[in-house]
């Protein structure tokens, strides 16, 4: 992929060739158009299920790929990317992962209760490839996303690591927002844990960062990034693993090049109680700044393009 | 269908083991899962005189002296752990050849150590101890059972039962006294001098 | 009635033969330990008679806080000073579960390590899912505790065809890793 200090991507024409979607839904916010050079937008997740006395919504989960199928929408639908199409990240030929998250049809629209009032919450079946204590797995273009169950969601802590040759030359942050809206960032050097450092629910270790899930409840979304320490900022070869506390282990390629400070590796949602994770494999890169901007993280309040204020 | 015993319940094998000659009595449990010192549980019997005490030290037939009356009862060894299929311990007594002076056999069920590793019965998984005919080929089902988890739940030692001669045969009693205080406690009573 | 000690149980309807359904309550004390508050996580595990979780629906956590069944729910919020509770109808507990068992363990995703030994008290009681009044309460479970970082408080079982309650208290160092080991759930 070719990448320019100034942004101007000369490779779009290819990428859209490739990622053309069939039936794109309507979008909000509206897709830039494909000459502007600003970051792409993303829109925010809205998992509204369908409530019972409301006509049925479908709320579409896009995690950026191509769909295999469009998914019906009935009208009225709102429909959110993620991630949007342009710069777009490498496409998969073939298997989609965009999912429909309204109710299947016929399903009760009131949800089961037990004689004291016991309910379970709505669940959707994401569809997507999960993970076995103890396995390893490389999360690769084709294949980026997995989903934790509830329980690997909050057991313990989900440990990022990065394996290089030379340990020093990246570090790895992550920036994210709580289930209250708080968006801040946890990067070595800068802010060691966050959002509350008495009472951290992400924080930098020794090779990388972690973060508790007993507070998986507090957790909305996370961004995973590495951050190359050289001055002429190269990032260095090697992979990040991820590794959860039953020995489940995702790899994600770090790949050599030339940054412009920042690189987004691996994007978390909570959904439904569940840890939905994807590696980027985004070729785009940038400052800092606007890799947050990028995937979302709009309420960051910035020193310069490197540092944010935390 | 094997009888399962509650505490001070009274049942005659008589009918349900009619002419039983050979006797098993099983204890049964299974491994600790926890943290701690296994649990080491043990059956032993007590030979009994007319006088409703031992003869001597040897009536004691225990994982320390595994044969009594010479070879009429036999144990077949000590399990410290629990480990295995089945009853883990089993004391063997041919009823035919027990000596006529020993008119009661009692059955007991003790944890080793239990005071000094904090355990009784009720912490144990699945332990039981039963007396069953070792003739009758579908005596896994049959004979009589005590769940000493259920009954005897905060204690360490319990006596399950005796068999004892009644009009030339041998019978049944059931008694489930459970006991705090382990093995030793029990046994004194019988005429045992401990330590 | 006395406290239950380690080891005791009851047979919960010979007191109450009406009893439909029961709350698990935990208490405990860490001394004002905030890593130790945190952290302490409870776990229900409904097990089926091979003692293995029915399946990974049948377990209650604070990020699944209903069984698959509906039978068994954890609170967001416990209720009259014990620090988390599990309500479980008995009558809408699946044939095939032959056991409810009720675990504390310590989440080890903070970065600090503690212990269970370091409770200052830690006691479980069970009350009457109708009205709330309290049925039985244990001793402290916390005496002899050290290394353990998960802990077995107690299981409801089936037992001739009635529901009884026994009061364990014993666990392990491994932690969550023990307790998922123990009863088939999947991490």
């Amino acid at each position: 992929m070719t990448r320019t200090p100034a942004g101007a991507r000369t490779d779009l024409p290819f990428l859209r060739g490739r990622s053309l979607r069939p039936a794109q839904q309507p979008s909000t916010p509206p897709v830039p158009g494909p000459t502007a050079a600003p970051p792409p937008t993303s829109a925010s997740l809205d998992l509204s299920a369908p409530a019972a006395a409301t006509p049925p919504t479908s709320s579409s989960l896009d995690l950026g790929a191509v769909p295999a199928a469009p998914p019906a929408t009935p009208p009225g639908g709102t429909s959110l990317d993620l991630f949007d199409d342009e710069p777009a990240a490498p496409q998969p030929p073939d298997g989609g992962t965009s999912l429909s998250l309204a109710a299947p049809s016929g399903a009760a629209a009131t949800p089961a209760r037990s004689p004291h009032g016991h309910t379970r919450p709505l669940r959707h079946d994401l569809g997507l490839p999960t993970i076995a204590a103890g396995e390893r797995r490389l999360l690769t273009e084709h294949e980026p996303v997995l989903e934790l169950t509830r329980m690997q969601s909050a057991a313990g802590a989900i440990e990022a690591k990065v394996a290089v040759s030379n340990p020093t030359e990246v570090v790895l942050g992550i920036v994210f927002e709580t289930a209250d809206g708080r968006e801040s960032l946890v990067l070595p050097g800068l802010s060691q844990q966050g959002p509350d450092p008495r009472r951290p629910i992400f924080r930098a270790t020794s090779g990388g960062v972690a973060v508790d899930l007993r507070r998986i409840t507090d957790i909305h979304r996370v961004l995973l990034f590495a951050v190359p320490t050289r001055p002429s900022k190269q990032m260095p070869g090697g992979t990040v693993t991820v590794t959860t506390y039953g020995g489940s282990r995702l790899e994600i390629p770090l790949v050599a090049g030339p940054t412009l400070g920042a690189q987004a590796l691996l994007s978390g949602y909570v959904v439904e109680g569940r840890l939905v994770l994807r590696a980027e494999h985004d070729p785009y890169s940038g400052t800092l700044q606007q890799v947050c901007a990028a995937y979302g993280y709009r309420e960051i309040s910035w020193r310069d393009p490197y540092t944010p204020l935390v | 269908m094997a009888v399962s015993l509650s505490k001070g319940g009274n049942i005659s094998l008589e009918k349900a083991a009619p002419g039983m000659t050979n006797a098993v009595i099983g204890l049964g449990w299974d491994p600790r899962t926890t943290d701690g010192a296994p649990f080491d549980l043990d059956a032993s019997v007590l030979l009994l005189g007319e006088s409703g005490k031992v003869r001597s030290d040897a009536d004691f037939v225990f994982y320390n002296n595994l044969t009594g009356d010479n070879g009429a009862v036999q144990h077949q060894g000590d399990n410290r752990t629990g480990e295995g299929e089945g009853d883990d311990e089993q004391i063997h007594v041919a009823l035919g050849q027990v000596s006529a002076d020993v008119q009661r056999i009692v059955v007991v069920a003790s944890i080793d150590q239990a005071d000094a590793r904090g355990q009784n019965f009720g912490q144990v998984a699945d332990a039981y101890i039963r007396v069953y005919d070792a003739d009758d080929p579908h005596n896994a089902t049959k004979g009589l059972r005590f769940d000493l988890g259920e009954d005897a739940s905060t204690e360490t030692a319990l006596i399950f039962g005796e068999l004892y001669r009644h009009g030339g045969e041998w019978k049944f009693r059931a008694i489930g006294q459970g006991y705090a205080g382990g093995l030793a406690n029990v046994i004194t009573q019988f005429g045992l001098q401990v330590g | 009635m006395s406290p239950m000690a380690k080891g005791a149980n009851i047979a919960l309807q010979r007191e109450l033969p009406d009893l439909s359904g029961v709350v698990f309550g935990v208490d405990w004390d860490t001394g004002g330990e905030r890593v130790l508050d945190d952290n302490l996580t409870l776990l229900t595990i409904l097990v089926g008679a091979d003692g293995m979780a029915l399946s990974p629906e049948h377990v209650v956590h604070f990020n699944q806080l209903v069984s698959a069944d509906l039978s068994t729910a954890q609170l967001q919020q416990a209720l009259g000073g014990d620090d988390e509770q599990v309500e479980v109808e008995l009558t809408g507990v699946p044939d095939d579960v032959a056991k409810v068992v009720f675990v504390l363990y310590l989440s080890e995703g903070s970065g600090s390590s503690r212990t269970l030994g370091q409770l200052k008290h830690l006691v479980v009681r069970l009350l009457n899912l109708d009205g709330g009044a309290s049925i039985i309460s244990s001793v402290d479970l916390a005496d002899g505790l050290s290394a353990e970082t998960a802990l077995k408080l107690a299981e409801l079982y089936r037992h001739s065809g009635q529901w009884k309650l026994r009061v364990l208290g014993m666990g392990y160092s491994s932690g969550l890793h023990g307790v998922a080991k123990e009863y088939g759930v999947p991490l």
